[in-house]
């Protein structure tokens, strides 16, 4: 995330829809309370009437490694369930915007 | 986790690669870059994978356009020993050690060596990741436009099912996302 997503919404002046925890009470987090404190931001965020992009998975990451508790794809089908939608950046532009893939 | 990513990273990995002529390009608590001109090695882990994260090796070339990595992952063999490094997780300092010494010898010199050595192979690498990252970026479109359909035509949102379905090559739509389609289409002409 402080790889592609931080610096993109830095360049673009938006929002990152944060981890919400420090480090440490991350890595001790079950996936049902991640997924609570993650559905809380994005209900704020929906709340304040923000709109969404979406960069794309890491292409560093392996699709494999997602196979367990994967909070983008479960914000993605939240946002969908509500009926908010959301636009996906295409690796152009993220590549544009933080000179990276 | 009380974790030093970045010195671990140094006093593991930073001799190796400093005997090929790399130097510390910049860390962070979950990155430690090195590079030699244009060329780059990179390993970092990502935060959500904790509390058992694994190392991901990255290589690439810095341009005036900014930095282009790519993941060392995919050019690994699928007949190697190290063709899923990501399975090797750490959990505290001494199993990040661990699993760094064995990424030195089992990931780091076969295949990230051999790309910094021969940068046509790393473009060539880079180029194919790009190409992976469009598709999956299509396909990924496709399906939240499918989504979006779908749920509209569920929620009696004909319109709203109508411009997202044809936001999809028809050809490509499902015999049953096809009727919805039609029966969108119905709904909404007068």
């Amino acid at each position: 995330m402080s790889e592609r997503v931080t610096p993109f919404a830095e360049a673009t002046d938006a929002r990152t829809l944060g981890f919400g925890a420090s480090v440490d009470e991350w890595a001790v987090m079950t996936p049902q309370q991640r997924y609570k404190l993650n559905d809380g931001m994005l209900r704020a965020r929906v709340n304040e009437g923000d709109s969404f992009r979406y960069i794309g998975q890491d292409p560093a990451r392996p699709p494999g490694t997602r196979q367990r508790f994967d909070l983008t794809r479960s914000e993605l089908l939240r946002l969908d369930e509500r009926g908010v939608p959301y636009e996906i950046v295409s690796p152009d532009e993220v590549l544009k915007t933080i000179g990276r893939l | 986790m009380a974790l030093d990513f970045a010195s671990s990273v140094r006093t593991v990995v930073g001799s190796d690669l400093g005997s090929a002529g790399f130097v510390e390009l910049a860390s962070t608590e979950t990155r430690v870059s090195f590079s030699r001109g244009d060329v780059v090695v990179s390993l970092a882990y990502f935060r959500e994978d904790l509390p058992e994260p694994w190392v991901a090796v990255e290589v690439g070339l810095r341009s005036p356009n900014g930095l282009n990595l790519l993941g060392l992952w995919r050019v690994i063999p699928s007949t190697s020993g190290a063709a899923r490094y990501w399975t090797w997780r750490f959990s505290d300092t001494p199993s990040l050690e661990a699993n760094l010494a064995k990424i030195v010898a089992e990931v780091i010199w076969p295949y990230a060596a051999d790309l910094w050595e021969h940068e046509d192979r790393l473009e060539q690498a880079l180029v194919a990741q790009a190409d992976d990252g469009e598709q999956r970026y299509l396909v990924e479109r496709r399906e939240a436009d499918l989504r979006r359909a779908r749920r509209a035509f569920d929620d009696g949102r004909f319109q709203d099912s109508i411009d997202a379905y044809i936001q999809i090559s028809e050809s490509a739509l499902s015999a049953s996302d096809r009727k919805k389609l039609l029966l969108a289409r119905r709904q909404v002409t007068p």
